[in-house]
C-alpha cells in the first residue's frame, strides 16, 4: 500500500500527512472503496472495541437466560446455554479477522515471492505455473477441506488449508503484472546497468507491480473469511468450544424453528464481512488500475 | 450537378459532454449548410469537434450529451427524433463512414452477414437476393471477387478492403447525404487516393451529397466542393474551395494549409502551427485561435469573434478577415 | 481444431500427474501415525493393522507410490474404508444426482446472471445497474450453507413449499425431483449468479462501447438487434470461458449443501468421506474431480476456439 501511495502522489504536495489526505480524498471519491471502507471499518471498530462494551465472557454459562431474544441486556440475544451472543459473534470476528490477515499476509508474502520468479525467470516460470495449475484445478473448497481434514481441525489448519488454495492464484496475478513490467524501459536499463536481480526485482518490478496484488489480496481476504466459515461449519476449523462464525451458525441450526436469530446473526455479520472487503476490492481496482480485468475466482 | 436547396442545414449546434463543468463545450454554435449532390469538406486538427458534429447528425451520442441548436435534415428538424424515428433515418437518408475502418465492422460476423442484415433491415427482399445485391454493392467499390468474399470475416480484409466494406454498407439505400468521417486517414497514401477518387464516383453517379471530414488540405483541394474549417469546435471559416486556397480569410485556415503535405517536402521541413488547441478546461476569453495567431491583435482577445459575412457565401470568424482578404487580393 | 484439441490434451497430462501426485501425498500431510488418525480413538489394533494392510502403509514409499499409480492407470481407485466399496464405484454410483442438480443450477446461474448482466449494462450507471449491481455484490459475499439454511427456515418450516431435505429421482417423480433440488440449486446458484452478472456486465459494457456497435446503429438496425445480435455474439465468448471456473465453484459448493440437504450426491459423498477420514474415497474423488474439471475447461477452451472466428481462421490459414 505504502510505496503505492508514493508513485501516485502528486508532485508538489510537501509534507507527507498532506500527500495521505490527498490520496485518501482520492480513494474516498470512489464510492464502492467508501461504502466498503466503510462496512469492513466498521466491523474492525466493533471487533476491537466491542469487548469494551460488554463485559460478559463468550462462554459464560447462564441456564436461566436461555434462548433470549436480542433485548437491551443481551444485544443479540443468548443461546440454548444461555451464552451471550454479542460476547460469542465479537470473538467470532476477531478469530476470522485473525484467519483472514494471517492468510492475506502468507499469501503477500508467498504469493508474491513465487509470482515474480516465475514472471522473472522464464525457465522457472513452467515448472512453477503448472504446479498451480494442478493446485488450481481442484474446487477451492474440496481442496481446503481435504487439506484440512488430513491436518486435523484447528485455526491452524484453517490459515494453511486457506493458503495452499488462494497463493497460486495471488502468484498468477502478479506474474501477469510482473510479465508486463519486466519489459518496461527503466527495468530494461537497470539489467543494462548491471543490477543485480534481486534489486530489480525490489526495487522496479515490486512496486510497479502493486496495483493487481492489492485488489487480489482485498478479494482472498473476503474469500477466506467465507471459507474458514465452510470449514468451521463443517468442523474442520476451528475446535467446537471456539466460538467462530461457521460454529456459530452449525450450533444455531437445531434451533432455527424457536431462536432463529441465533443463526442468522453471525452469516449477517460474515456477510457484512465478506462485503465490505468485496466492496474494497472493487474500490481499489477501480483507482488503481482502471483498466484491470476482473479477476474472479 | 449541385442545386441551392440545402439537403442538411446545421444552425447553433452545441454539443457538451459536462455542461456544468465550465469546460468548452466540445462543439459550440456551428452552423453550415449541405447542399444536394455537393461535396462539403470539414477540416480541422484533431480534436475540433469534427466526429461529435457527424455523430450529432446521425444521433448517435449518449443520451446524457447536452445537445441545442437544431439539425434540418430535408427541412426536418433531426434533433429530437424518437429512437424509432432515427432508426427510419440512419442508413436509409444518411449513412456513415467511419475515422477507423480497423474496428467498425463487428469481428464474429462475416462481410456477407454484415451486408444481408442491413439489406433485409431496410427493404423486404429474400436472403438469396439481398446476397446478390451484396456482390452488386461489393463490387461497386471495388472489392475483387465480390462473391468469395461474402464468406470472410472482417479480419481477414487489410484496412483499405474494410473501408470499401464499409461504404458499400452505407450505399445500400441510396442514401441523399453521406458523412464520411476521415474515411481515409488510417490508411496508406495509395489507397487513400483510390477511396477518394470511389468517393468522388459514386457522388457523380448517385448524385448523393457526400460530407467528408479531413484534417488534409491536400484531400480538400482535390474533391472538395465547399469546405467549412472547424477550429476548438467552432467555425473558423466557409467558403467555396476556390476562395478558400485563393483568399482564406482566416490565419488558422492558411495556417492548415501551410502545414499540408507535399511530396516534394521532406518531413523536417513540414510546417505546423505552433502551439495547440485551447485547453477546454481553461480557454482564453477571446478567440479561442489568438494565443496562436501571428496576426493577433489586441481586440482579439476581447470577446469571442462573430462569424462575417464576407463575398457570396464565403464567411470567417475573425475580426481581422476584411484585412486578411485585402492583403490576399493585392 | 484438432491440432489445437490434441496440443490442449497434451498439456493436460503434466497438470493431472501433478494432480494426482498431490492427492497422493495427502496422507502424508497427516501428523503422527496416520492409521491411528483414520481409525479414530476407538480403533481397535486389529482395526489399524487392516487400515495399515489396506492402504499399505506398511511398505516402503517407493512400493507404495509404484502401486499407487499401477493402480491409477488401471483405473483402480482403491476400496472406501467408511463404505467398503470400491472408491470409483461409490464415486460412479453418485455423480448422476450431483450432475443433475449441477445443470438445474447452472441454468439457473446463466439465465440469472446473464439477464441481469446484460440489463445491468445497458442501464449503465441508473438505478437497475445498482440495483443489479448490488444483488451481484450480495451473491458474492452471503455463505451460500447459511442461506441454505434460511432457505430451509424460510420454505419448508414456514411456508412449507419444499421438504427440509432428502432426494428423489427424477425417473421416480420428476415432481418430487424438482421439489428436493430447487432450494439446493438455488443455493448453489447464489455465488456464480454474482459472479457471472459481474463478469457479463464489465464485458457487456466494454462491448457496448466498441466502434462496431456504432456501425450497427448508424445502419439503422433496431436497438433490439445491436444488443441481442452484434453485442450479445461478443459478449457471449468471454463468458463461455469463465463456465469452467463457474463449475470449479459448483463443486466446491455442493459438499456443504448436499450435506446440509442430506441428498446423496458426489458432495455429500466427498464431505462424508472428509469427515469420516476416509482417505482412500477422498484421494479418489479429489483426482476425479480435478480430472474431469480439467477436461471441462479444455471442451470449454475448444469451445471458445471454434466459436471466435479471429482465431478459427487464423489457425486454419
Ligand atoms: N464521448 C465523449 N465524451 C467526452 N468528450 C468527448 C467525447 N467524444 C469527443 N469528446 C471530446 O470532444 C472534442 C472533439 O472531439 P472529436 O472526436 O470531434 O474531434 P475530431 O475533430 O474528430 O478529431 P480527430 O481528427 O482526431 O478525429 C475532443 O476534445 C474530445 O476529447
Ligand atoms: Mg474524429
Amino acid at each position: 500500500m505504502q510505496s503505492h501511495i508514493e508513485i501516485d502522489a502528486v508532485e508538489d504536495e510537501p509534507t507527507g500527512l498532506a500527500r495521505f489526505y490527498a490520496t485518501a480524498r482520492r480513494f474516498m471519491r470512489n464510492r464502492s472503496f467508501a461504502i466498503g471502507a466503510v462496512l469492513f471499518g466498521s466491523v474492525v471498530l466493533v471487533t476491537f472495541l466491542g469487548p469494551l462494551l460488554t463485559d460478559v465472557s463468550p462462554n459464560a454459562l447462564s441456564m436461566r437466560n436461555r434462548f433470549q431474544p436480542p433485548s437491551f441486556d443481551n444485544l443479540l440475544g443468548t443461546d440454548n446455554l444461555g451464552r451471550d451472543m454479542f460476547a460469542r459473534v465479537i470473538y467470532g470476528a476477531q478469530l476470522s479477522l485473525m484467519i483472514g490477515t494471517s492468510v492475506v499476509i502468507l499469501n503477500a508474502i508467498f504469493g508474491v515471492m513465487l509470482g515474480a520468479l516465475a514472471g522473472f525467470y522464464a525457465r522457472l516460470d513452467n515448472i512453477l505455473m503448472r504446479i498451480a495449475d494442478a493446485l488450481m484445478a481442484f474446487p477451492a473448497v474440496l481442496l481446503a477441506i481435504g487439506i484440512a481434514a488430513a491436518l486435523g481441525p484447528s485455526s491452524m489448519t484453517a490459515i494453511i488449508a486457506l493458503s495452499v488454495v488462494y497463493v497460486p492464484r495471488t502468484a498468477r496475478v502478479v506474474r501477469s503484472s510482473v510479465l508486463v513490467v519486466k519489459e518496461l524501459d527503466f527495468v530494461m536499463a537497470a539489467r543494462a546497468s548491471g543490477a543485480t536481480d534481486f534489486r530489480i526485482i525490489m526495487k522496479h518490478v515490486l512496486p510497479n507491480s502493486m496495483a493487481p496484488m492489492i485488489v487480489q489480496l482485498s478479494f482472498v481476504f473476503a474469500y477466506s473469511v467465507l471459507s474458514e466459515a465452510v470449514l468451521s461449519f463443517m468442523g474442520l476449523g476451528a475446535p467446537p468450544t471456539v466460538p467462530s462464525w461457521g460454529i456459530l451458525i452449525s450450533e444455531g441450526r437445531a434451533y432455527m424453528r424457536e431462536a432463529a436469530w441465533l443463526t442468522v446473526v453471525p452469516g449477517v455479520a460474515i456477510a457484512i464481512t465478506a462485503l465490505g472487503l468485496n466492496l474494497l476490492g472493487d474500490g481499489l481496482r477501480d483507482v488503481l488500475d482502471p483498466r484491470m480485468k476482473v479477476e474472479e475466482g | 450537378m449541385s442545386s441551392d436547396t440545402p439537403i442538411l442545414s446545421i444552425r447553433d449546434l452545441t454539443v457538451d459532454f459536462a455542461p456544468k463543468s465550465g469546460r468548452l463545450p466540445a462543439v459550440s454554435n456551428v452552423s453550415f449548410d449541405v447542399t444536394a449532390g455537393e461535396m462539403m469538406c470539414v477540416v480541422g486538427e484533431s480534436g475540433s469537434g469534427k466526429s461529435v458534429t457527424a455523430l450529432a447528425i446521425m444521433g448517435l451520442l449518449a443520451a446524457d450529451t447536452a445537445i441545442s441548436g437544431n439539425i434540418l435534415f430535408e427541412g426536418r428538424d433531426i434533433t429530437r427524433l424518437s429512437r424509432r424515428e432515427w432508426q427510419k433515418i440512419r442508413g436509409r437518408q444518411i449513412g456513415m463512414i467511419f475515422q477507423e475502418p480497423m474496428t467498425s465492422l463487428n469481428p464474429v460476423f462475416t462481410i456477407g452477414r454484415q451486408l444481408v442484415e442491413t439489406i433485409r433491415h431496410h427493404e423486404r427482399v429474400s436472403v438469396r437476393a439481398a446476397r446478390d445485391r451484396a456482390v452488386e454493392l461489393l463490387d461497386m467499390v471495388g472489392i475483387p471477387s465480390p462473391r468469395s468474399r461474402l464468406d470472410d470475416y472482417p479480419h481477414q480484409m487489410s484496412g483499405g478492403m474494410r473501408q470499401r466494406v464499409m461504404i458499400a454498407i452505407a450505399l445500400i439505400c441510396s442514401p441523399r447525404l453521406l458523412i464520411a468521417d476521415e474515411p481515409t486517414t488510417a490508411l496508406d497514401v495509395t489507397i487513400q487516393g483510390q477511396l477518394l477518387d470511389l468517393l468522388n464516383d459514386l457522388r457523380s453517379e448517385t448524385g448523393t451529397a457526400i460530407m467528408l471530414i479531413t484534417h488534409n488540405m491536400g484531400v480538400v483541394a482535390e474533391v472538395a466542393d465547399r469546405v467549412t474549417v472547424m477550429y476548438s469546435g467552432c467555425v473558423a471559416e466557409q467558403a467555396e474551395v476556390m476562395q478558400i486556397f485563393d483568399h482564406p480569410a482566416h490565419p488558422y485556415t492558411s495556417g492548415l494549409m501551410n502545414c499540408t503535405p507535399k511530396l516534394t517536402v521532406t518531413s523536417a521541413q513540414l510546417n505546423t502551427i505552433p502551439g495547440s488547441m485551447p485547453n477546454p478546461a481553461a480557454a482564453p476569453p477571446g478567440c479561442l485561435f489568438a494565443p496562436r495567431c501571428e496576426l493577433a491583435i489586441d481586440a482579439c482577445s476581447e470577446g469571442r469573434p462573430a462569424q462575417v459575412n464576407l463575398t457570396g457565401n464565403h464567411s470567417s470568424a475573425c475580426i481581422r478577415a476584411e484585412m486578411l482578404l485585402g492583403e490576399s487580393a493585392e | 481444431m484438432i491440432g489445437y484439441t490434441v496440443s490442449r490434451l497434451l498439456q493436460a497430462i503434466p497438470i493431472l500427474f501433478l494432480v494426482s501426485l498431490f492427492a497422493f501425498g495427502m496422507i502424508y500431510l497427516i501428523p503422527g501415525d496416520a492409521a491411528t488418525v483414520i481409525g479414530g480413538p476407538e480403533a481397535s489394533a486389529a482395526d489399524l493393522e487392516e487400515i495399515r494392510q489396506n492402504m499399505g502403509l506398511n511398505e516402503p514409499f517407493y512400493l507404495q507410490i509404484t502401486s499407487f499409480y499401477t493402480n491409477l492407470f488401471q483405473g483402480d481407485l482403491g476400496k472406501s474404508l467408511m463404505l467398503g466399496t470400491p472408491v470409483l464405484d461409490a464415486i460412479i454410483d453418485r455423480t448422476p444426482i450431483t450432475l443433475g442438480i449441477s445443470i438445474y443450477s447452472l441454468s439457473i446461474t446463466i439465465i440469472f446472471g446473464l439477464v441481469t448482466g446484460i440489463i445491468a449494462a445497458l442501464n449503465h450507471n441508473k438505478l437497475l445497474d445498482q440495483i443489479a449491481t448490488l444483488f451481484a455484490l450480495i451473491g458474492i459475499s452471503l455463505p451460500n450453507f447459511w442461506l441454505a439454511l434460511i432457505l430451509i427456515v424460510l420454505f419448508s418450516v414456514h411456508l412449507g413449499w419444499f421438504p427440509t431435505g432428502g432426494y428423489v429421482a427424477f425417473s421416480e417423480s420428476p415432481i418430487g425431483w424438482l421439489k428436493t433440488t430447487t432450494m439446493p440449486a438455488v443455493a448453489l446458484a447464489l455465488l456464480q449468479a454474482g459472479l457471472l452478472t459481474r463478469i457479463t456486465r464489465s464485458t457487456m459494457l466494454e462491448v457496448l462501447s466498441q466502434d462496431y456497435i456504432r456501425t450497427a446503429r448508424a445502419k439503422g438496425l433496431s436497438e433490439w438487434v445491436v444488443v441481442g445480435q452484434h453485442a450479445l455474439a461478443n459478449v457471449m465468448m468471454p463468458v463461455v470461458t469463465v463456465l469452467g471456473l463457474i463449475l470449479s465453484v459448483l463443486l466446491s459448493g455442493s459438499i456443504v449443501i448436499e450435506v446440509i440437504y442430506n441428498i446423496p450426491g458426489l458432495g455429500s459423498l466427498m464431505g462424508n468421506a472428509i469427515l469420516s477420514r476416509d482417505f482412500p474415497l477422498v484421494q479418489g474423488g479429489l483426482i476425479s474431480i480435478a480430472a474431469s474439471l480439467l477436461f471441462l475447461n479444455i471442451v470449454v477452451d475448444v469451445l471458445y476456439f471454434w466459436l471466435d472466428p479471429r482465431i478459427r481462421i487464423k489457425s486454419r490459414d
